[in-house]
């Protein structure tokens, strides 16, 4: 018994290592931040790890939760507060971009269900190359963190570290 | 041959004007530090001359949402925005809602005090759809919308801009001023807290703006 789990954790450990070295990009800590049940455009925030040799380019996402999404960048400039849609994100190889409050973040618009804190929300990362990436986010309720100071860290929730898989999109046990 | 370990005249000219440098800076630190208003200056501008606001009136479908009299014998922290907005307005609601927390251990202090959220696309946001926004983050919370041409008179007066942003169609962004409005009990814009807000910040300020307001002697 132990051993068949030591076997399956190595196994587990290899295919995501292997996941990972092929295709290179991790996505940490997925969260989307809980809104008034009213609220018709929700955002989600994430870092994306490019641990590949290629610039990799996000062009678009999708979520069986919400009828569109967009990728859009919020920023302050003399005193206003802007919001603009960006049409593809490019990751470094070897480098990371990070989807914060008050910067980039996934737009999420029109929920098909209101969602509360402990919802999860499954995401699915479309790159250049023709790749995806499926991650789920947690709902949970942000604080401020304007300037992109990181306090929505929940220490029951810690940093989530999801990986891409390729091929045939897994059907996750449950729906919204 | 010149003995290397005498004081070279240039070096010790160099030595005197560092010193003097480095005494003009601390002095220079020491003079703006007590000029500076107790007020952090960083993150908030008290304004030298709170100004009355004008008569202003935002009403929806013909029904009154806010005008002066709403604003009377209160402090009202105003928040311009929308509802579509996903990321900066929720994030400033939720600073203002541990604002009102923090502001609730004070005692007396929430008597008179009301936090306003006015949204500036009236286009998307109904007074119902405000009221259920607002009333997540604070149920104390107030959210009042105007056609555009009233909440242009009203944000005016506070150089409060907003436009349409870019989008199509039901997802169009709109292009706000991220600053929190301050209106003094005399109806005046009094206090102009500016972005990045953090309770703890507006807290502090807002208690000391507080202070140091004068009520009017009739």
């Amino acid at each position: 018994m132990k051993s068949l789990a030591t076997l399956l954790t190595l196994f587990f450990l290899t295919s995501s290592a292997w996941a990972s070295s092929q295709h290179g990009i991790e996505a940490h800590d997925p969260w989307v931040r809980e809104a008034p049940p009213t609220a018709r455009v929700l955002a989600a925030y994430l870092q994306l790890h490019n641990h590949g040799d290629k610039m990799r380019t996000l062009v678009s996402v999708e979520s069986p939760s919400f009828k569109r999404i967009e990728l859009h960048r919020s920023a302050e400039k003399d005193g206003m507060a802007t919001m603009a849609r960006v049409m593809k994100i490019m990751i470094p190889a070897h480098g990371k971009v990070s989807f914060e409050p008050g910067s980039l973040h996934i737009m999420l618009i029109n929920p098909l269900a209101p969602l509360k804190s402990g919802d999860k929300v499954d995401l699915t990362l479309h790159f250049a190359d023709g790749s995806s990436l499926n991650i789920r986010a947690d709902v949970r309720r942000g604080g401020g963190g304007t300037s992109g100071m990181a306090h929505h860290h929940d220490p029951d929730h810690p940093m989530g570290m999801q990986k891409e898989s390729h091929g045939d999109m897994k059907k996750h046990e449950h729906d919204h | 041959m010149p003995n290397t370990h005498a004081p070279n005249p240039w070096m010790k000219r160099i030595a005197v004007a560092l010193l003097l440098l480095v005494l003009g800076i601390v002095a220079g630190a020491l003079i703006s530090r007590s000029i500076t208003p107790t007020v952090d200056s960083s993150t908030a501008a008290q304004l030298q001359a709170p100004h009355p606001l004008q008569p202003f009136r935002l009403t929806y479908d013909g029904v009154p949402q806010l005008g002066n009299d709403d604003l009377r014998g209160k402090w009202s922290l105003l928040f311009f925005g929308y509802t579509h907005c996903p990321d900066i307005c929720p994030a400033t609601l939720a600073e203002l809602a541990r604002t009102y927390e923090l502001l609730a251990q004070e005692p007396g202090v929430l008597d008179d005090t009301q936090f306003i959220f006015v949204s500036v696309d009236p286009a998307r946001d109904t007074p119902q759809t405000l009221a259920a926004y607002t009333d997540y983050f604070n149920p104390a919370f107030i959210g009042v919308t105007g056609d555009t041409e009233q909440l242009t008179a009203l944000a005016r007066q506070m150089d409060i801009q907003f436009r349409r942003g870019d989008g199509s169609d039901e997802a169009y962004n709109v292009d706000h001023a991220s600053a929190i409005l301050l209106i003094d009990p005399q109806v005046r814009y009094h206090a102009r807290i500016k972005a990045p807000h953090h309770a703890q910040d507006v807290h502090r300020q807002f208690l000391e703006i507080r202070r140091q307001y004068q009520p009017p002697s009739s």
